[in-house]
């Protein structure tokens, strides 16, 4: 994916501040004040502004889907109590700026149920917007490719959805949330919505049973599948997410009102962190180990945050 | 003829109740633990209820099983309600395998505010939602919003259930090793492994504790305490040394101080935390002003 020349960044930075009014901007690292922004936090009442808003701040949607580019997303409604799923003002968002960018097909895949879909008012965005939601069995093994994971310290293959390959453009809509297992969802652990079932058990010890030894093997395996799979765009959900009981809840609510985009996976969920219990990057083990597979920065110093407020 | 009929009623019961035999944890009836469509003014059943048994919890809650295995998950009924208004109700009828890992997954759902519940058993009312638990049965109510109409749903649809639920049992002895002195009995969480723990503070993700069952309180004065048990002294033994020697050496922690009986370490945030074993125990105290206000701490445990 080409990055966006710093001329045409600078116009739509430009056109997007015309269009926010009295909006509040904050560098997060001054020293990056000139160059372009590699995690995107915009905070605003509405989640459908605040996700176009993220998007513009790092390129606008253009940098990544091209005129006639087939576009597959993946949005998290594993469930659909309360600040567990991503909202669909964010979906409709990012599909809006897909179409505007010229996008011939945008579909949604999802390994979910349909009910999920419905219940959680995703479906009826789809139904608006012309976008067809794709639903796989994880049962369905001709549904999946394996895939060698040379770089895997606990996983070893991987089973992605072969419907992946038929697109061009990856984008990744998960909802951040606590979860029981490694304590913080994301970017990261949201690829195991194209991931087959088998291999995702595999990422949990026998009979679901805690690992006697280390809880950490979730988390490696998270941050092996990631070394396979790359989505072109992240555009985490923080606008109301449950900080208990994750990932299914019921449970405390947060509301942050926050849209957070960019490529770097592990930036994106380092910074988010913070707006779940206080956690910190290095509290979340598969952080850490996306790091060490180089999949992106942790120390937030070294990565162009840029917060706005409309 | 009248043999025949006779032969084949037995045949039909006998194969009836090994069904229900092999259905294993179905014997309790979970639905018949879901109101009817007259029971609770203004709510009606929507779809059949769901029933989730062992592993199959995961096809349910997805990631999230693996909690409800520690505390000894046995199965779940799902029932969603709806209203003439549109809101909808879901009721989660959770069977676990004691009544310690009932009290325990209740304790790890419950946050440390809310409102009691005016029912038989023990409960809390938070925002949305509640939970309540009683003998191996714990029962989880949510709406999708606070408005009046759902909240007043959720609750008579709570007494409902709870007027059915004929179980006992009590907390685990464990949990009344917690000092009472100033402790928010809403914060007190009964854990049966690391996991559960680990969500609370993330000490280490390796099972150095190995504890059979542990408790966990938070304090008005912002101090935490745990008491782990263990099956042996030779357990207890071991897993004292391990701990030890697992968070001296971990680079989460610092200014390391054996004292004998205790050890002291501070986190990356400069919290003390504290760590004894007395009597086949570990304590822990986190979050205490110092040295002396542990240890202060710690002889009020029984």
């Amino acid at each position: 994916m080409k990055d966006m020349n710093r001329r045409s960044f600078i116009k739509t930075s430009a056109l997007a501040g015309a269009a926010v009014s009295l909006s509040s901007v904050k560098m997060v690292g001054s020293c990056f004040a000139q160059d372009k922004v590699d995690v995107a936090v915009v905070k605003g009442a509405e989640a459908y502004d605040s996700t176009k808003k993220a998007v513009e701040l790092i390129g606008g949607m253009s940098r990544f889907v091209k005129k006639d580019a087939r576009v597959v997303l993946l949005p998290n409604v594993q469930r659909t109590h309360p600040g567990t799923f991503t909202h669909p003002e964010v979906v409709r968002a990012v599909i809006h700026m897909c179409k505007e960018a010229g996008a011939k097909e945008i579909t949604c895949t999802s390994l979910l149920s349909q009910k999920n879909w419905d219940d959680s008012g995703n479906s009826a965005v789809f139904k608006d917007e012309g976008v067809e939601l794709k639903l796989f069995s994880s049962r369905d093994e001709t549904a999946f490719k394996s895939v060698p994971v040379p770089k895997g310290k606990a996983l070893k293959e991987a089973q992605i959805l072969k419907e992946l390959s038929n697109h061009d453009v990856f984008i990744n809509i998960p909802i951040m949330k606590d979860h029981a297992g490694n304590r913080f969802t994301g970017t990261l652990k949201n690829m195991m919505g194209i991931n087959a079932s088998a291999s995702n058990r595999s990422f949990h010890k026998d009979n679901w049973q805690t690992d006697k030894d280390s809880i950490a093997h979730l988390d490696q395996c998270i941050a092996d599948l990631n070394t396979v799979v790359t989505p072109d765009l992240n555009v985490l959900d923080a606008t109301e997410f449950i900080t208990t009981n994750g990932p299914f809840g019921p449970g405390k609510l947060n509301n942050p009102n926050t849209v957070v985009a960019g490529v770097d996976r592990i930036a994106i969920d380092a910074y988010s962190t913070r707006m779940l219990n206080d956690l910190k990057p290095s509290d979340i083990i598969m952080i850490g180990r996306g790091y060490d597979h180089k999949l992106g920065e942790i120390d937030l110093s070294k990565v162009n945050v840029k917060e706005v407020t409309i | 003829m009248r043999i025949n009929i006779i032969l084949t009623l037995a045949v039909l019961f006998l194969a009836a109740s090994l069904f229900c035999y092999c259905g294993g944890s179905e014997n309790i009836g979970l639905g018949s633990y879901m109101p009817g469509n007259n029971e609770v003014s203004g709510w009606e059943k929507d779809e059949e209820t769901r029933i989730f048994i062992g592993e199959d919890l995961w096809e349910h809650i997805n990631g999230g099983a693996e909690v409800y295995h520690e505390y000894g998950f046995k199965q779940v009924g799902v029932q969603d309600y709806k209203n003439e208004s549109g809101k909808s109700i879901i009721v989660e009828f959770f069977e676990m395998n004691s009544p310690g890992g009932a009290y325990g997954i209740y304790s790890f759902k419950t946050g440390d505010s809310g409102e009691i519940l005016e029912t038989k058993a023990e409960g809390l009312f938070e925002d949305y939602y509640l939970n309540f638990w009683k003998g191996n049965i714990l029962v989880t109510i949510t709406g999708f919003d606070s408005d009046n109409e759902t909240v007043t749903g959720l609750k008579n649809i709570a007494k409902a259930i709870d007027s059915k639920m004929d179980f006992s049992g009590d907390h685990p002895e464990i949990v009344s090793k917690l000092p009472a002195d100033g402790l928010n009995p809403l914060s007190v969480k009964y854990y049966t492994g690391n996991l559960g723990i680990y969500n609370k503070y993330a000490f280490t993700s390796e099972n150095i504790f190995g504890f059979k069952e542990a408790v966990a309180g938070d304090y008005d004065s912002g101090y935490s305490v745990y008491v782990m048990s263990y099956s042996s002294d030779t357990e207890f033994e071991e897993a004292f040394s391990r701990v030890k020697e697992k968070l001296s050496g971990s680079d989460r922690f610092s200014d390391f101080e054996d004292s004998g009986n205790y050890f002291l370490l501070r986190d990356r945030d400069n919290m003390l935390i504290y760590i004894t074993g007395a009597k086949g125990h570990i304590i822990i105290v986190t979050g205490a002003s110092d040295e002396s206000a542990s240890n202060n701490i710690v002889s009020q445990i029984q």
